[in-house]
């Protein structure tokens, strides 16, 4: 047997009785291997790989009518350059992004935390805090509407009942709040999934390292940034780049709350994409391809900055 | 079992596969001898074999007929033609190749009975020869054994549903053997699952289309309809909607008209009345709408939540006042500009509705539906300016969203503009239509079930359940049942009306209709947008120099 760098036994072959020989797991016949692969393998293909080879192919193509298709090279890429309806959803996107993805992420370890250091009911409140993100898009988005409207919504009957009836107001009809609102309701249910990361997360940490740093009194604060943070960053890394990437895709909730509205404040490029390929009175999917393709290599440059950036750069050693 | 219990069971049999005279003699001989060796059998047997089929029936009369044995290789080899065969037309084909070959089988495994056999073969060639040519005779018949697909909106509206239903089961008795199967969507949700299927070859035959949505026409994806359909049934007015470049290529269905919606008993609360042509002017309705708001009245219950147009109905229908037809159309097609001092005229007096509280707050998040609900129950507004097919929603059961029965309704013109070129003039729009998909297998069918929908009957049916204008040609004179009064006061609202067909969404594309949407629908009526922002802002999407 060897040690992993993880303490664990590990075992590449595996002994059943004596006399017998020895199975390899590596040894698998390549057919055996083809026959458990080649299903996933050809799913994969049909669902994920050939749309999304197809929607590059699309990009270089107008589909004039009467199936007629031209190749245009990159004409709908310098199309884009001057189209402010694009660059609007690309700011929104890009807003929504950074706040909604620190806000999810260390708003899940906060909330980790409290559930850690066993707060009054606890078990309660992980259940709470963990529903919402069993909801679908649509519920979610149907109970923010409800919740944002002006004449019987929770949020404006709350502020009255405190007497803040001044600061009523029409969350999603206003363009300085409606994308905020729809970043609330957002937040709101994928902060469960972050925080059960890290609650995981945390009860692996190992108690012996929390232990010396007690002995050496060290306070709360200093053991959560000396320590705990430092030791979860391989987990906020990865959490920060799902949560960036999901961000920068963006539809469901922004299309039943609002569709991209009032005066495109709530426009992402996911909505965008959309209407320029279901609602422009047009079947050219030359266009909105361009946007998904030029999407897709920025969020792909923007990963591997943020990984870069962000990774350890020194072993941990305890 | 006696012949005379298993004669009538294997007679409807032969009957319901439409045979002959000689397939029935033949069944009947096979019957009598089957009845005469196998005086062992027992009578379900007997009766399960007469009920299967023929073929069965000659398999069967093979003397050492072992069912079980038999029919689980027969099963194997040939199991669909033993399992509801009876009903599978060209399974019957099958049927004549595969006697043969049972026979062989009987012959080969249980040996050679020379007397039976020799019946039997004289039986069965007779038989198997009648059955062939008669099937093959009847194979164009049992090509009629077809679905027509059909995809339509309004899945959520009874009335809607029922007449095109209604359409399919005349076209059924008209066209035995012929299934129409309608797949109810909404609207959103239908175009999506049309743009992504009609590209690849795949979709209906028949499917629900409005007239502004061009591309299907300018893409190929419909059929021009000038030669297979009964356009005598058709206004002509509305065909014109369809028609583009001298071909027509949708069956328009609904039409409507612009009106507006009003609560008599709150209207008579704030002690105005209306004039007798229920038109009031442009000061008129605003000073309305300054009363309702003082009475704690929403004015209009308007809200743009889930769709593109309902914002724009003041406005837009006070430019057709102002402009009139032709500079109206020129308008929302980018030849004038929206800085014209007329449209900036209107633009600020809607401006003014906007500031004195017409639309409630939550406007921009109402629902059409909800409107509807808003405007007639709770919490209840005066006026609801919407196209006639209003009465889709409200003139259901009120535990599904209609409105109440003492609803005191009413209906006006939209108000008349100063110096309106065209204060008569009214918004008139064909609404649901159908199409014929370019790549269906079955135009003369799908032709078929369209001219099923436009009838003169199924247009009077239209109005008197649906209680909306049709495109068809209807002979309604009198009005009857609980919406009798509603019918007539719409018709009294359309006298003197100059009709413009159209409305902005369906003369708008691309970026202009995307501006529509949010500004002249959303942003301005909502208060988000001054004037001047508003014409800018439309003219940046629309206006082409």
């Amino acid at each position: 047997m060897r040690m992993s760098s993880y303490g664990f036994a590990h075992t590449s072959k595996l002994k059943l009785n004596s006399g017998e020989p020895e199975l390899d797991a590596r040894r698998i016949k390549p057919s055996l291997l083809i026959a458990f692969f080649t299903p996933a393998l050809l799913f994969y293909i049909a669902l994920v790989l050939y749309p999304v080879l197809r929607t590059f192919y699309n990009s270089l193509f107008t589909m004039r009518p009467h199936g007629a298709v031209e190749f245009v090279g990159l004409h709908n890429f310098a199309a884009l350059l001057t189209d402010g309806t694009f660059w609007t959803a690309v700011r929104n996107t890009a807003i929504f992004t950074v706040v909604a993805t620190v806000v999810d992420v260390f708003g899940g370890l906060l909330l980790a935390l409290c559930l850690f250091v066993r707060v009054p009911f606890a078990s309660l409140l992980r259940v709470l805090w963990f529903t919402p993100v069993l909801m679908s898009y649509v519920v979610v988005g149907v109970i923010w509407v409800w919740i944002f409207d002006y004449d019987w919504g929770l949020a404006n009957t709350a502020l009255r009942a405190i007497g803040l009836g001044a600061l009523e107001q029409s969350w999603l009809g206003q363009p300085s709040t409606a994308l905020w609102s729809v970043m609330t309701a957002h937040i709101w249910k994928w902060l469960g999934f972050n925080m059960i990361v890290f609650l995981a997360a945390l009860y692996a940490l190992p108690g012996e390292v929390l232990g010396a740093a007690e002995l050496d009194n060290c306070g709360w604060i200093a053991k959560l940034f000396y320590i705990i943070i430092p030791m979860l960053r391989g987990t906020i890394v990865n959490l920060l780049v799902l949560s960036f990437i999901g961000k920068m895709m963006v539809f469901d909730l922004v299309w039943i709350m609002t569709g991209g509205g009032p005066l495109w404040s709530t426009e992402t490029v996911s909505t965008y994409v959309y209407k320029r390929a279901f609602d422009w009175n047009t079947f050219d999917l030359g266009y909105p391809s361009a946007i998904a393709v030029l999407w897709f290599i920025i969020i792909l440059a923007f990963v591997s900055v943020l990984r870069g950036l962000l990774r350890q750069r020194d072993k941990l050693e305890f | 079992m006696h012949i005379e219990t298993a004669y009538p069971i294997a007679r409807r049999d032969a009957q319901r596969l439409g045979h002959t005279q000689e397939w029935d003699d033949a069944l009947i001989k096979v019957c009598r001898s089957l009845v005469a060796d196998r005086t062992g059998r027992s009578a379900p047997g007997i009766r399960i074999l007469l009920r299967h089929s023929f073929l069965m029936c000659l398999a069967a009369a093979s003397h050492n007929f072992d069912r079980h044995s038999f029919s689980l290789t027969a099963q194997r080899e040939h199991g669909p033609i033993f399992r509801g065969c009876r009903h599978k037309r060209l399974q019957c084909l099958k049927k004549s190749a595969v006697a043969d070959q049972v026979l062989e089988y009987n012959s080969q495994i249980h040996g050679e009975r020379p007397m039976f056999k020799a019946m039997l073969s004289r039986l069965s060639v007779a038989g198997v020869a009648a059955a062939t040519a008669f099937f093959c005779a009847t194979v164009p018949a049992a090509a009629e054994d077809v679905t027509l697909e059909v995809w339509s909106h309004e899945a959520d509206e009874l009335a809607k549903v029922a007449f095109r239903e209604q359409a399919a089961r005349n076209l059924e008795k008209e066209h035995p053997g012929t299934k129409v199967k309608i797949t109810w969507y909404e609207k959103n949700p239908l175009f999506a699952a049309l743009k992504t299927a009609l590209p690849a070859g795949q979709g209906p035959d028949v499917f629900y289309l409005e007239p502004d949505l061009v591309e299907y026409i300018s893409a190929g994806y419909v059929i021009p309809l000038d030669d297979i359909i009964n356009w005598n049934n058709i206004e002509a007015w509305a065909r014109q909607v369809w028609t583009h470049d001298g071909k027509t290529y949708g069956v328009p269905q609904e039409a409507y008209t612009n009106e507006i919606y009003y609560n008599k008993g709150m209207l008579k609360q704030l002690g105005v009345s209306l004039p007798d042509n229920g038109q009031l002017t442009q000061i008129q309705f605003l000073d309305l709408v300054k009363k309702a708001k003082a009475a704690n009245i929403t004015p209009i219950a308007q809200g743009v939540g889930d769709r593109p147009y309902p914002g724009a109905y003041i406005s837009a229908e006070a430019l057709l006042r102002k402009l009139g037809p032709d500079d109206y159309r020129k308008l929302f097609t980018g030849k004038l500009s929206f800085s014209d001092p007329r449209v900036v005229d209107v633009l600020k007096w809607v401006r003014e509705l906007v500031d004195a509280g017409a639309y409630p707050k939550n406007f921009m998040t109402l629902k059409l539906g909800e409107s509807h609900y808003y405007f007639y129950s709770k919490p209840g507004a005066l006026m609801l300016p919407m196209g006639s097919w209003y009465t889709g929603r409200a003139f259901v059961p009120e535990d599904k969203g209609g409105q109440p029965k003492d609803f005191p309704l009413g209906i006006m013109q939209f108000p008349a503009m100063d110096n309106g070129s065209c204060n008569e003039c009214k918004t008139s729009a064909v609404g649901a239509s159908f199409v014929i998909n370019a790549a269906s297998k079955r135009k003369q069918l799908a032709a078929a079930f369209l001219n099923a929908m436009s009838t003169p009957e199924m247009g009077k049916m239209w109005i008197e359940t649906v209680y909306l204008q049709t495109s068809i040609k209807a002979e309604v004179k009198n009005f009857s049942g609980p919406y009798a009064a509603y019918f007539s006061e719409l018709m009294d609202r359309q006298n003197g009306a100059k009709y413009f067909i159209g409305s902005p969404r369906d003369m708008t594309t691309g970026s202009c209709k995307d501006t529509f949407i949010q500004v002249l629908n959303s942003g301005f009526p909502g208060g988000l947008l001054s004037v001047d922002q508003t014409v800018q802002m439309m003219n940046a999407g629309c206006f082409k120099g």
